[in-house]
């Protein structure tokens, strides 16, 4: 795909070659980043959205967001061109995040080195500066992502679990944008637990991209996430859990509804390397069809290397059941509110946690146009 | 004055895309006050009029008429059957998890209100109204909060159904094998709100394999129901004479 092309002149900061996790020795960067681009992998996981508008806003301005929550002892909030570290990067598997963090001007770095009792807040209210977060050895936090409107929006966010940090991160996602990147990558030491409460609504077009990586014994993750994709409006998700080292625990439910000329794509990986053994992985991904025209895409993957563990993945496409249908009307609710409460309960079925909710209220509001056919 | 009025009724259903009959000409009438016993062997069509009666999509009436208080229901969907004063108690109510109980009952009594130009309940007098029910049922009224039906053991699901037969109030209520699966005490319990809903101003089909609940529920007529007909009524002590002599000696 020579048509992909980074922004020209692209190199290698200083603070990204640093440490343990940097990319030093890698080479020519605008290389290796557009040997990346050019790779079968990058085709396969930008199929069925074009990745080119992205390439070409990756230098667009942007916006400190809104915090909240920085202020509690034990947590710092730095805006800086040269961070203290460097978290791990994986220019081969997103070349376009490493190359959105080789041209920010300023990064936002937050290191938490205790558990905290208040919440961390990030507003969105633009296109973001890249966020690095880093969760000290045994730091807690909860993290509360929201986005404001807008036209070409980018948010990505580095996080760092350290041995046994403990991150429970939701974020609602119900705002309208023409093209919106969400970018979020995880890397785990041992120990450490990871939750997501991903909450999403499809717009003109959402593409959502989760690389979580396990990289010490005994890692947990979790993630939760609902979608409701109608009204012509796309949300493109690629999720990506590796399971590096041994006994981690992985687990990833996900409920969308899509309707009404709604299209979503899902495409969740598991990879179990040959190191991590004793590893579990459930992935579970449903879609609800409704109105007259949905197109649902959704694949389910798994790689495994190592035959100590205990993998399940499913994925189902279908319609609101006829006796789920048939006990509700006979109770007297009309099909149009019996098709609302319906879906809104297979909805429920994967909201939880900090910004339930609003997520509930957002994902399920009353006079959804669904015509049940 | 007839409240439930059953005439002639022929139904098939589809099987192997062919029409299969399953009721052969029914006629069945109960007048308010009445409660009407149904019995008959398995794949005799008892739980086809149950699910005729409430209007389940995949039966086709071919011949016949249903009337509940002089108006015909044939042309009227599930929702619109409910609303005129009919409730049926499935013999196996499905769980719906993510939408919980007390907000599918208010959804319901909503429904039910707006179609009748009645104020809507106020959602604490439901809670209140249903918490109360759901004692004497024995049920735990935390169940409100759970999905619909989820993680319910069978008796459960049929002491729910019972609970929303009380709280919905209708005129006529037809009960598909409600007696199945529940143990002696929940047979007790669910008896005793069926008996508790019994008026004069309201009917009760009952459809039942066993006339153990009838001991409990005391009929005003028996049926037998076999090969898509009713073949034989009378009243309590025809149950008797089924449960001592099987349906060989009337098929």
């Amino acid at each position: 795909m020579a048509d992909l092309v980074l922004p020209q002149g692209l190199s290698l900061p200083s603070w990204m070659q640093a440490g343990d996790q940097g990319l030093q020795g890698i080479g020519q960067i605008d290389s290796v980043l557009q040997a990346a681009l050019d790779s079968p992998q990058f085709r396969e996981r930008w199929k069925y959205t074009r990745p080119r508008p992205l390439l070409e806003h990756l230098e667009d301005p942007q916006q400190l967001p809104v915090f909240e929550g920085v202020d509690q002892e034990g947590i710092t909030l730095t805006t800086t061109a040269a961070p203290s570290f460097c978290p791990r990067l994986e220019p081969q598997h997103a070349p376009e995040a490493t190359a959105k963090l080789c041209l920010a001007n300023t990064l936002i770095v937050i290191e938490v080195v205790k558990p905290l009792t208040e919440p961390l807040r990030i507003q969105h209210t633009a296109s973001s500066q890249p966020v690095l977060l880093r969760l000290h050895p045994g730091a807690e936090v909860a993290l509360e992502e929201t986005y404001a409107p807008g036209e070409f929006l980018q948010q990505a966010v580095w996080i760092e679990l350290e041995d046994g940090a403990r991150l429970s991160h939701a974020r609602n996602t119900f705002e309208a944008a023409d093209w919106h990147w969400q970018y979020l990558y995880v890397h785990q030491a041992k120990h450490s637990a990871y939750s997501l409460h991903n909450y999403t609504t499809g717009t003109q077009l959402r593409r959502q991209d989760i690389h979580l990586v396990l990289d010490g014994e005994g890692c947990e993750a979790k993630l939760l996430g609902a979608a409701r994709i109608d009204s012509k409006t796309t949300l493109d998700q690629h999720i990506n859990v590796e399971h590096r080292q041994a006994m981690g625990n992985s687990e990833q439910k996900f409920h969308h509804v899509v309707a009404d000329g709604g299209k979503s794509t899902f495409n969740s990986r598991i990879h179990i390397h040959p190191n991590a053994r004793g590893s579990a992985a459930i992935l579970s991904n449903k879609n609800l069809g409704l109105g007259q025209s949905a197109t649902i895409n959704t694949k389910p993957e798994l790689e495994i290397y190592n035959d100590d563990v205990q993998c399940a993945h499913g994925a189902t496409i279908g319609r609101l059941s006829d006796d789920e249908m048939f006990y509700f009307t006979s109770r007297g609710i009309a099909s149009p509110e019996a098709t609302a409460l319906l879906s809104r309960g297979f909805l429920n079925q994967c909201i939880q946690g900090a910004l339930a909710e609003a997520a509930s209220n957002a994902l399920t509001h009353v006079g959804i146009t669904l015509d049940h056919a | 004055m007839t409240l439930l009025q059953v005439e002639g009724l022929k139904v098939d259903i589809n099987a192997d895309d062919a029409p299969m009959p399953i009721l052969k000409g029914l006629d069945l009438e109960v007048k308010p006050g009445e409660v009407h016993a149904i019995m008959g062997p398995n794949g005799s069509g008892k739980s086809t009029l149950a699910n005729v009666l409430a209007g389940r999509p995949g039966y086709r009436v071919t011949q016949g008429s249903i009337r509940l208080d002089g108006d015909s229901l044939l042309d009227l969907a599930p929702e619109e059957r409910a609303q005129r004063g009919l409730f049926l108690a499935f013999q196996y109510p499905v769980e719906i998890p993510g939408v919980s109980n007390m907000e599918f009952l208010k959804a319901s009594l909503d429904s039910l209100a707006k179609a009748r130009g009645e104020q809507q309940p106020a959602a604490a007098a439901v809670i209140g109204e249903a918490r109360e029910l759901a004692n004497s049922l024995d049920l735990d009224p935390s169940f409100l909060k759970r999905g619909v039906n989820e993680g319910f053991s069978g008796g459960e699901k049929k002491r729910n159904e019972i609970m929303q037969l009380l709280l919905l109030k209708p005129k006529l209520a037809v009960l598909d094998e409600t007696d199945s699966g529940l143990d002696i005490d929940a047979l007790q319990t669910v008896s005793e709100g069926v008996n508790r809903f019994r008026r004069e101003d309201r009917g009760v089909v009952l459809i039942t394999h066993y006339q153990r609940l009838l001991e409990h529920i005391v009929p005003d007529y028996v049926h037998v129901l076999a090969e898509g007909r009713i073949i034989q009524s009378g009243d309590k002590d025809l149950a008797l004479e089924l449960e001592a002599k099987g349906y060989a000696w009337l098929t």
